[in-house]
């Protein structure tokens, strides 16, 4: 609103100077952030005149309206700078002393603007020296480029004068504070929409339902974009990183090449500030600890100009960032002494640890290596430090090394942080949370509903309606007395089932980043997390589904299952999407599987030949299960895809992934389940990714039946992927045999004579220690199987990696073509013999 | 890692070397230090309903979410002043920090092979599970805990809740 003032009603100048001031310092601290990489790209590219006439707009702006500010220092500072830029800009040629005098100005510009910003005022000092040393420069370019001047071609509209040129912007800023009141006002709009919309459904005029159901659409859209502005490109990071280790290499005496990759990927700009320092850490322990000196690296036939490679990419809905150097590597041993000497692990132990568990040391508090404490880095406090930063936005962080290769710390993150809407509701003292979307309307007792006991359980009745009822305190086991006989009424709605939750009071609406209980105490049944609020309190947040189990809403007894049966045995870890199908049912699938998340509206599903379909990027996505025909509103669709095929599921509600063992306790019945696992206390159904895109409506065969019928070893740990690929393999006529211990598979290579093809699933980090692929050939020399491994993170070395240790590829376990291909050119010459399976 | 695995490879190694000594129930134990990450003085507790008795709750520390139990009130279930203890060690159990309440936090002693004996056959029984060995210190004989086993938790007789709630409907 007050941008509005301005234009309206004229303020007191004071007012209006303050906030000129205060647009000035933003826009300025932008500008230089931008320059800062744009002077070192300059000094390796003298060539290019137009990042220095980009650098000299803004010195020049800065200096244009410090004299309408009252900013002498910081004026003179400008204008000292700004005629060496000009020399520069006009031919002269640059030194390393002009680069490093223009970086100089530019970091006292800096110093007085962050003085500016904290309201101080210009703060005092004395630059003389500083301008001293620049005039100096300027005489002696002055007397160097001379006639040149005049042939200077300018490529952008810069133009020399008094005032710069009005560039006309097609952005304009918006205070963070305005940005997170949009973000709570689209999810209050989505609350009133809903409450709309169900009023609308009993309504029988036909505009009223397309007016809500237009509603509906354009508040979906409005969502999305709302936080599609919160979104930034990972280059805000990138832009003061070439200037950092220009400034670092010097001091420790490396020579080193910074290479960006990735500077396009979005996130959450939170997030960007998250990860902010981390980053700056791991470059400093690259330049400082990982690049040997040049010297060192001549000696190991190395170019002296060291690499640190930093590459962002985005997989399903994390952002990777990996930090990767061509130094020396970890020194193993260094770290085994380390290790002894803070009495972590005995002599004995240490010997014992192997690659992996050594290197998790490294992110133990105050652990470091560096045999010298430079001004640098070296203090002892590291990646431990990364770590808890990374892990308090829900990421985490994987370092691995090769000795003479070099070092690679990978930073996983999530592109938002899971921020909603949640309403703070007070209960005997003790705060819960409860996200608001689930919440219909909040009536208080008296008011315009009450309390019924019935025979067995408690009702809410609300004009001619009534709700299955319980209070909170009662639920959770909290002390009977402490309430403040006031009760409130929140009338829940999880699926398709309503219920209402009686509570002291609802204190406030506030945006939660929701993280889950810590794993290491039992499991809480009603509670589906926990959260800081604002005043740095924890406050746990309700299962509302789970809740409404309890209550009753909720067809009962599912959750209560028991295995009799032992449950298959598995290893592996996978991140899974976890999500509600449209009738309520847990679900998950690996999240690799998984193309995208999307929020589409109802109006957009058409139905055609008996298959609903919904348009997405100019293609036709069939959705797999009919859904229910809920006309206003918008679905989640939870999209698969395969090469040109690709399927969607309709999901209710928000989907989550976690990373966890899934157990299968119970076979599917096809259909696209696999089985059924436990996620969160309750029987998830795991879905089949593979099987799902086959009960898409497409008619073309993808994978027909091998005619040679393969025999195939699959040594798989994970018994959800074991029995995902056993599926798909068989469909194609081989003949499997699955183990999921490497024990058991060697075994059964030494017994058996005609294994055609073997895949292995493995962990790339532990490939170079393995020598399961060779063993597993010499139990087969007549005839070796052709052998493959199968992982979920194939990073770049992964084929180099793969040959070494005999393998012929790795590949990616949930990319079916790829482990087709790679069957459908096995060895012709099989000998039909058994089964092997 | 399942938690017999983790509590072997946590055990018998670590028993020697640098440990921390730290105060619950007016008695004295030891942790290795490698376990423990920092100590921070307890604030504001959110109860956790439905867990274990000895677990005290979630606190905040420096934006993460830790679970605080009470190394009293895991030592010894009816032991009066098990929640009250004012400070907090974090450790880290399994790669995950888990904090304990305790009274006091005391030195760091250097525990070479001698100074360390098996837990005496003598030993409280509620103690067993828990010990893995005894740390020698001049007369004074001081428990080495486990930390591994120490954050297996009892667990509770299922949903009281519920039946509670039948009783308040009825």
């Amino acid at each position: 609103m007050r941008g509005l003032r301005r234009n309206d009603a004229p303020a007191p100048a004071e007012w209006a100077m303050e906030e000129l001031l205060k647009d000035f310092l933003a826009e300025t601290s932008e500008q230089l952030e931008a320059i800062g990489a744009q002077l070192v790209r300059f000094e390796l590219d003298p060539s290019d005149t137009r990042i220095l006439a980009n650098i000299f707009r803004v010195v020049h702006a800065i200096k244009g309206t410090c004299g309408f500010l009252n900013l002498p220092r910081l004026e003179q500072i400008a204008h000292a700078a700004e005629t060496l830029i000009e020399a520069l800009r006009d031919g002269s040629q640059p030194t390393p002393a002009s680069v490093t005098m223009v970086l100089a100005a530019i970091d006292r510009i800096k110093f007085i603007l962050a003085e500016l910003a904290l309201g101080n005022g210009e703060p005092t000092g004395d630059d003389a020296k500083l301008i001293g040393e620049i005039a100096a420069l300027n005489s002696r370019a002055a007397r160097n480029s001379g006639a040149r001047q005049a042939m200077v071609v300018w490529e952008s509209g810069f133009t020399p004068g008094p005032t710069p040129p009005e560039r006309r912007a097609d952005t304009v800023r918006i205070s963070l504070r305005t940005l997170e009141q949009m973000t709570a006002l689209v999810s209050e709009l989505a609350l009133a929409q809903n409450q709309l919309a169900e009023a609308a459904r009993s309504e029988t005029s036909g505009t009223l339902r397309k007016a809500v159901q237009r509603l509906a659409g354009v508040a979906a859209d409005l969502r999305l974009n709302v936080f599609a502005a919160r979104m930034q490109p990972v280059d805000r990071l990138f832009v003061n990183l070439h200037r950092l280790v220009r400034d670092l290499c010097p001091k420790v005496g490396k020579k080193a090449e910074l290479v960006l990759e990735g500077g396009g990927v979005e996130l959450d700009r939170q997030l960007i500030e998250a990860i902010r320092d981390p980053l700056t850490h791991m470059i400093r322990n690259a330049v400082d600890h990982g690049l040997e000196t040049p010297a060192e690296r001549r000696q190991a036939g190395k170019p002296e100009m060291g690499l640190v490679r930093i590459t962002a990419s985005r997989v399903a809905g994390e952002a990777t960032i990996v930090v990767a150097d061509d130094g020396r590597g970890v020194d193993e041993a260094l770290i085994r002494e380390r290790v002894v000497a803070l009495g972590l692990e005995t002599l004995d132990s240490v010997a014992r640890l192997s690659e992996p568990e050594l290197l998790r040391y490294l992110f133990w508090p105050n652990f470091s290596t560096a045999s010298r404490v430079s001004e640098i880095s070296g203090r002892g406090v590291g990646l431990d430090i990364v770590r808890s930063n990374i892990e308090a936005v829900g990421g985490s962080v994987a370092l691995t090394s090769r000795r003479g290769l070099g070092v690679e710390v990978t930073l996983c993150v999530p592109l938002t942080l899971a921020i909603t809407p949640t309403l703070v509701l007070s209960c005997r003292g003790e705060r819960y949370l409860v996200p608001q979307h689930a919440v219909d309307a909040i009536e208080e007792a008296g008011g315009g509903g009450a309390i019924e006991a019935m025979a067995d359980a408690l009702r809410w009745r609300s004009g001619a309606q009534s709700w299955p009822a319980a209070r909170l305190a009662t639920l959770v086991g909290l002390s009977e007395g402490g309430g403040s006989g006031a009760e409130i009424a929140l009338r829940l709605r999880v699926g398709s089932e309503r219920y209402v939750l009686l509570v002291d009071d609802v204190i406030d609406v506030q945006e939660v980043v929701h993280k889950d209980i810590p794993s290491g105490i039992p499991r809480l049944p009603l509670f589906a997390g926990a959260a800081i609020l604002s005043d740095g309190r924890v406050a746990l947040a309700l299962d509302a589904s789970a809740i409404g189990i309890r209550i009753g809403a909720s067809p009962a007894g599912v959750a209560n299952v028991v295995s009799d049966r032992e449950p298959l045995l598995l290893e592996a870890k996978f991140k899974m999407l976890v999500f509600r199908s449209a009738s309520g049912t847990p679900r998950a699938l690996p999240l690799q599987t998984v193309a995208s998340v999307d929020t589409v509206l109802a109006s957009e599903i058409v139905v055609a030949d008996g298959v609903s379909f919904v348009r997405r990027g100019g293609r036709l996505i069939p959705i797999v299960e009919s859904t229910t025909s809920d006309l206003a509103g918008s679905l989640t669709l939870v999209v698969l895809s395969e090469g040109e095929r690709c399927v969607a599921l309709p999901a209710e509600g928000a989907a989550d992934t976690i990373e966890e063992d899934i157990r299968l306790e119970f076979p599917g019945h096809g259909h696209g389940v696999l089985g059924v696992a436990t996620i969160a206390g309750a029987p998830t159904e795991i879905l089949d990714a593979f099987q799902l895109i086959d009960l898409g409506p497409q008619r073309k065969r993808q994978y027909p039946m091998l005619d040679r019928r393969p025999h195939v070893l699959l040594i798989e740990p994970s018994a959800m992927a074991g029995e995902m690929l056993v599926r798909a393999m068989r469909g194609w006529g081989c003949r499997v045999a699955w183990t999921l211990t490497a024990r058991e598979g060697l075994a059964l290579a030494t017994r058996e004579r005609n294994i055609d093809v073997a895949l292995i699933g493995l962990d790339i980090a532990t490939l170079d220690q393995s020598d399961l692929p060779r063993r597993l050939l010499a139990a087969q020399q007549e005839r070796p199987p052709a052998t493959y491994g199968l992982t979920s993170e194939l990073g770049e070395n992964a084929r180099a990696r793969a040959r070494k240790s005999g393998l012929i590829e790795v590949l990616d376990r949930f990319d079916r073509a790829s482990i087709y291909a790679a069957l459908a050119s096995a060895p012709d010459d099989v000998i039909v013999a058994g089964e092997a399976a | 890692m399942s938690a017999t695995a983790l509590s072997a490879h946590l055990a018998a190694p670590r028993a020697a070397g640098s440990l921390l000594l730290l105060r619950a129930s007016g008695r004295a134990f030891a942790v290795p230090i490698g376990c423990a990450q920092s100590v921070f003085r307890i604030e504001t507790t959110t109860r956790l309903p439905g867990a274990p008795d000895c677990v005290l709750g979630l606190v905040n520390l420096r934006g993460q979410i830790v679970p605080l139990t009470s190394l009293a009130l895991r030592l010894d279930p009816n032991d009066k002043a098990g929640g009250s203890a004012p400070l907090g060690v974090v450790f880290d159990w399994g790669g995950r920090s888990i904090a304990a309440a305790v009274e006091s936090v005391g030195d760091v002693v250097q525990a070479g092979g001698e100074d360390i004996v098996p837990p005496p056959p003598t030993i409280d029984p509620a103690l067993t599970e828990l010990v893995v060995a005894v740390l020698r210190r001049g007369r004074e004989l001081i428990p080495v805990l486990d930390i591994a086993a120490l954050f297996e938790f009892p667990v509770k007789s299922a949903e009281p809740a519920t039946r509670r709630l039948a009783r308040e409907t009825a």
